[in-house]
């Protein structure tokens, strides 16, 4: 009540509407920038978990194609083992279409040990988003040789 | 006088709407990117871990199997697996899930389901031992050998 008479009396509109204008445009202006600096922050972040879910796919791609590839390896008949011919299996489509020059490496070693064994080692790599060729997937399995195979 | 209690002109009005317009609809799209991104990476999530049960599983039996056959007519669709002793796994795929049960004679022991839309099995015997598929969309195979290490030891 006192105050709404400190007003009147001050007889002026100019000092009343200063009081209770809302914002200028100018602090307008900077908000809006400041939230479209927050906004493309979040765009940002938005963009990177895109590509962090990409890569976990590609991984994933590899991983299966891995174990697929060496079920292939691992049915094959025991002198068919070797690096020169598993290198001829091919990659499957999805893998090929899901992991940008996909390479697969063999390498077939004989076990010394009692039982006649081979330790088939095969891993594949690709290229990233960034043009580098990451850490590749590994897989490692042991084949026994066929009862008329061994010693 | 009246011009100096004005309080904005029409151009700052326009300036100040457009902006905020922008940034309405820049708050909108991000935000539905963000409900979209959330609810896609908890189906991914779903789907990866379905996917890796039912690998391993699915690679188990087909290890520990003596045979595979694939059904015909009605049973299109089916992949029943022979082995080891009495028992017999059948994979059945139904809409947009996939179901196991695993039977010692007539007798169910074990059924579980898992939420994948297979698109069906491929037995394929080229050179060596028989290798059973499971056929998933987005072109994702699993392979598996029959009967694996059978000559081993």
């Amino acid at each position: 009540m006192i105050a709404i008479r400190w007003q009147n009396e001050r007889g002026s509109h100019r000092v009343r509407r200063r009081a209770s204008a809302g914002t200028t445009v100018v602090e307008a202006i900077v908000a809006l920038v400041i939230a479209l600096a927050v906004l493309a922050t979040v765009g940002q972040l938005l963009s990177l978990a895109a590509g962090q879910r990409r890569a976990t796919n590609q991984r994933a791609t590899a991983v299966r194609e891995a174990g697929n590839l060496m079920e292939h390896a691992l049915a094959r008949p025991w002198v068919e083992i070797r690096t020169e011919e598993l290198t001829k299996l091919p990659l499957s489509a999805s893998c090929r279409q899901g992991l940008p020059e996909a390479q697969v490496r063999w390498d077939v070693t004989e076990e010394d040990a009692s039982a006649k064994a081979k330790r088939i080692r095969l891993a594949i790599d690709w290229q990233d988003s960034a043009g580098q060729r990451g850490d590749p997937v590994r897989l490692v399995a042991w084949r026994y040789a066929d009862k008329e195979a061994q010693p | 006088m009246r011009r100096c209690r004005d309080g904005y002109s029409l151009v700052e009005m326009l300036v100040v709407l457009t902006l905020a317009g922008t940034l309405l609809g820049t708050v909108s799209v991000t935000v539905a990117g963000l409900f979209r991104a959330e609810r896609t990476m908890r189906d991914g999530l779903a789907r990866d871990r379905d996917l890796e049960r039912f690998s391993a599983q699915f690679r188990s039996d087909v290890h520990q199997a003596a045979s595979g056959t694939l059904g015909q007519g009605d049973a299109a669709g089916e992949l029943t697996l022979q082995g080891p002793d009495a028992r017999t796994t059948r994979y059945t795929i139904e809409s947009q899930k996939i179901q196991r049960v695993v039977a010692r004679g007539e007798a169910i022991v074990q059924r579980e389901t898992y939420g994948l839309a297979a698109q069906g099995w491929e037995i394929d015997q080229d050179n060596g031992a028989p290798i059973v598929s499971a056929q998933l969309p987005n072109g994702i195979r699993i392979d598996a050998v029959v009967n694996l290490g059978r000559q081993a030891r």
